[in-house]
């Protein structure tokens, strides 16, 4: 395989990327690491409560499970899949060793109750806040889907690859999630 | 569930999708990850200064403590041997050191 350009490798696919890693292309790897660090990044914030070091901590350790399991990655498959099945799991071990604090919420919920604007006239990162009140407020399975399925834009088949649910247990979840999230906001107008 | 009424649904809260695009955006542009290069773990390992200085104490204790560390009673011993002496009186020679107590080995010195 011959070796390529970071303009090249900006043009691949992640798929391509992750043939080029496969061949221990470090440049292919910091290509795939700039074009989803953020984006994982910010997945991880909006998925454990806004906890930035926690966040960074697990874009670290999500990709050198990339790195480590650049050889398992079967051609074929969707990188994308692969990748937020990867950051799903390292969420779900964050459930599961319950390091993940909604105190965010709680102080999102008292600017809320002092806000006394209408909803449409909040500054947006006012909005902002109340939509992440009532995203972290949300059942947490209801949150998952939600955030795989609108924020990080999988489709709902990947979605239930993803977190081992069927594509009608997902749908209704996102749904009800639409129909919490509007009451919550409601509540402010 | 079928697809109809989760897109009315999604229709109706469009404005709900759309802030919540604003706001990744936002969020994800202003997320600064920290460096990740997991590939220069194995490098950082081989030229460790851990595996230089366990290197040099290898190398010292090979080339240099064991040939030089030999007590000088053994060096005489093998003078004397090559001088047709017997053992008995090599050991008379050293000093006082006797050939029982393995400070006049004789065996190792011919190997040596």
């Amino acid at each position: 395989m011959k070796r390529l350009t970071v303009d090249a490798m900006n043009r691949l696919s992640d798929e391509e990327l992750m043939r080029h890693i496969a061949n221990d292309r470090h440049a292919a790897f910091d290509t795939l690491y700039s074009r989803y660090a953020k984006r994982t990044g910010g997945f991880f914030l909006r998925m454990l409560a806004y906890d930035r070091e926690k966040a960074e901590d697990l874009v670290q350790e999500l990709f050198v499970r990339v790195w480590t399991n650049r050889n398992t990655f079967k051609a074929g498959r969707s990188f994308r899949t692969w990748l937020y099945a990867m950051a799903y799991n390292l969420c779900k071990n964050e459930y599961r060793q319950e390091t993940v604090h909604l105190a965010y919420s709680e102080e999102c919920l008292k600017r809320g109750e002092e806000t006394v604007e209408p909803f449409d006239k909040l500054e947006s990162e006012e909005r902002y806040r109340c939509l992440r009140r009532a995203i972290q407020a949300l059942p947490q399975e209801q949150r998952d889907a939600f955030l795989l399925h609108y924020d990080e834009e999988l489709t709902i088949a990947e979605v239930a690859r993803i977190t081992a649910a069927p594509e009608g247990t997902v749908k209704s979840r996102v749904y009800a999630a639409l129909d919490t999230i509007r009451k919550e906001m409601n509540k402010l107008k | 569930m079928n697809d109809h009424e989760l897109k009315r649904k999604e229709l109706e809260n469009a404005d709900i999708l759309e802030l919540l695009h604003e706001m990744r955006n936002e969020e994800n542009s202003s997320f600064t990850p920290r460096e990740c290069r997991p590939y220069t773990k194995r490098e950082r390992c081989l030229v460790s200064p851990y595996w230089l200085v366990a290197a040099s104490v290898i190398g010292f204790v090979i080339g240099i403590a064991v040939p030089k560390g030999m007590p000088d009673v053994h060096d005489n011993a093998l003078v004397q041997e090559r001088n047709g002496n017997s053992a008995v009186s090599i050991a008379d020679n050293s000093a006082g050191k006797s050939i029982a107590s393995g400070d006049v080995n004789l065996k190792l010195l011919r190997t040596h």
